[in-house]
């Protein structure tokens, strides 16, 4: 698979095999904010002041809408280019607008904590990428939690460049 | 003009929730997170310095939590909003 960040106005992943194409379609809908233990991750407490009883009934009744918005927008956005994803001879290309790229770091990341939380990885497992073979349902988690933190990593360094390629 | 039993209520309600002194806001460890993306993330919400976001990314990793920012409970609670926006783990407490 291979990584171009040299045009000006998008990105492209080429070579994408079958499976980590299917993978790339997952993410906008892999955080599932049923699971409640997802949503306790994605909307924690402002405070753990026992007195601000005020200041978390205000958070639930005003923030959290806005956040869940943001967090179903990034994901939508990304879906929107997947939907975009060619197949050539096999494998994938997708194309992504360089002013969707902190869309993308949103939908990967909320991916990869809906992930671990939902499944209750450790970061022993998480981290372990990539598994040699793929046979059970924790190596396909493993996998997908290694590719993420692939494309995600790749794109922080996109809009925040280390100081040697600054 | 306010009454001023309005104004001594205004007073006290602003006492309690402590609008008149400092706020830290908190980032707390998450293993999940990428250290390049809280980096990332400090910079964007506090437009910290490379070298500043770094060592508070690293005082998390290493300490489990670092104060971010101390100032104004409006502002504070504005930050938190970002940094939750951007699924960091943080909270206001005071200073």
């Amino acid at each position: 698979m291979e990584f171009d960040a040299t045009s000006a106005d998008r990105l492209k992943m080429r070579e994408i095999p079958p499976v980590l194409g299917e993978l790339l379609r997952e993410i906008p809908t892999v955080g599932n904010l049923d699971c409640p233990k997802v949503a306790e991750r994605f909307f924690p407490s402002p405070t753990s002041d026992q007195t601000e009883e005020t200041l978390r009934e205000d958070w639930k009744a005003f923030v959290e809408p806005g956040l869940h918005e943001a967090f179903f927008d990034a994901r939508q956005v990304v879906e929107a280019d997947l939907r975009g994803m060619a197949e050539e001879g096999g494998f994938f290309t997708l194309t992504i607008p360089r002013s969707h790229v902190m869309a993308w770091i949103h939908a990967l990341n909320q991916a990869r904590l809906a992930l671990v939380t939902h499944h209750e990885l450790t970061m022993d497992e998480s981290a372990s990428w990539p598994p040699e073979v793929i046979a059970t349902q924790d190596d396909w988690l493993r996998l997908q939690m290694g590719f993420y933190e692939r494309i995600l990593g790749w794109l922080v360094e996109l809009v925040e460049p280390p100081p040697s390629a600054e | 003009m306010r009454a001023a039993t309005e104004i001594e209520e205004l007073e006290k309600t602003e006492e309690e929730v402590g609008l008149d002194r400092p706020w830290n806001v908190v980032v707390h460890n998450d293993p999940v997170n990428l250290m390049s993306y809280v980096t990332m993330v400090f910079r964007r919400v506090f437009g910290h310095s490379l070298q500043k976001a770094e060592d508070h990314m690293w005082e998390v990793h290493r300490n489990g939590r670092s104060i971010v920012w101390t100032g104004g409970r409006e502002r504070a609670e504005f930050y938190v909003q970002q940094l939750h926006g951007h699924l960091l783990l943080a909270t206001l407490e005071a200073a």
